[in-house]
């Protein structure tokens, strides 16, 4: 009872940490680091990096897409700053065609009576499984940042936990 | 001598591609379409490390921890698909049409 309520106590003091959470979405795992947990957050960063660099490696920069998938997109944009790299990166050199080659895709007969123009992707487009993997591994690695970036956000900083924890030690003993 | 690496490396970035026809991360990787269920495997490791590394109250197990986790998750995989299997090939052409 004692120590219950003593936890209640100190988790009421704490104080939310928004810079942390800030640099949290900057780059994954660095609002571990900034509150001392430096070891926490590069072993967070790097599971949230194999996630995200491992989606474009196997769907290519196609698998963030902010106008074609926006849903998924959503999810991806809270692994931060990479994730709007990768989109950007996707427009300017997939999308334009720098790499690969612009190819026309097929339209209805009712569309092409209608007169709309033949709708032209890359050749470098991910399809079927590829696509499905690479978007899905990144939007996971959104996914789980946003569980460290919340986790920084609450979490005490390390000189602060070890000083509480004697404090608790001392009350319950 | 930088100068000599670099060019180097430009000319190695730009023959691969030609004698592969894949450039990593700009276009999808080539076997995926034959190899992608072995894509659990990073996906079980990247998703247990991040998770572990912000759940566990001490880094101390932390290792011995993240292998747990990723042998659970693709075992519940496993499972999943093996039910799966078992139901729609198996258990849904014995019931009866109507």
């Amino acid at each position: 009872m004692l120590r219950g309520s003593t936890h209640d106590n100190v988790k009421a003091e704490q104080p939310l940490n928004f810079g942390a959470a800030i640099a949290g979405w900057l780059f994954p795992g660095a609002g571990q680091i900034v509150l001392g947990e430096r070891r926490r957050g590069v072993l967070a960063m790097t599971g949230i990096l194999i996630l995200f660099v491992g989606g474009l490696l196997i769907g290519g920069l196609d698998c963030v897409d902010k106008d074609e998938d926006r849903l998924w997109f959503m999810g991806q944009a809270a692994a931060g700053p990479i994730a709007f790299a990768a989109a950007y990166g996707n427009e300017m050199l997939i999308k334009t065609g720098r790499f690969g080659e612009l190819v026309p895709t097929p339209v209805s007969d009712a569309q092409m009576r209608s007169g709309v123009r033949q709708p032209k992707v890359s050749t470098f487009k991910g399809l079927a499984h590829a696509n499905e993997f690479g978007t899905l591994f990144c939007f996971l690695a959104g996914l789980m940042n946003l569980i460290v970036i919340l986790d920084a956000f609450i979490r005490p900083r390390a000189d602060d936990a070890h000083g509480r924890r004697g404090e608790d030690t001392r009350r319950t003993a | 001598m930088p100068s000599v690496i670099c060019s180097a490396c430009i000319a190695w970035s730009a023959t691969i591609p030609q004698l592969t026809g894949y450039i990593p991360f700009l276009e999808p990787l080539p076997a995926s379409h034959r190899l992608w269920w072995i894509f659990v495997v990073p996906l079980a490791i990247g998703l247990a490390m991040a998770w572990k590394a912000v759940r566990l109250p001490t880094l101390e197990h932390y290792w011995r921890a993240v292998t747990t986790m990723v042998v659970q998750i693709i075992l519940g995989v496993i499972g999943i698909a093996v039910g799966l299997y078992v139901l729609v090939l198996l258990v849904l052409p014995r019931l009866p049409a109507e």
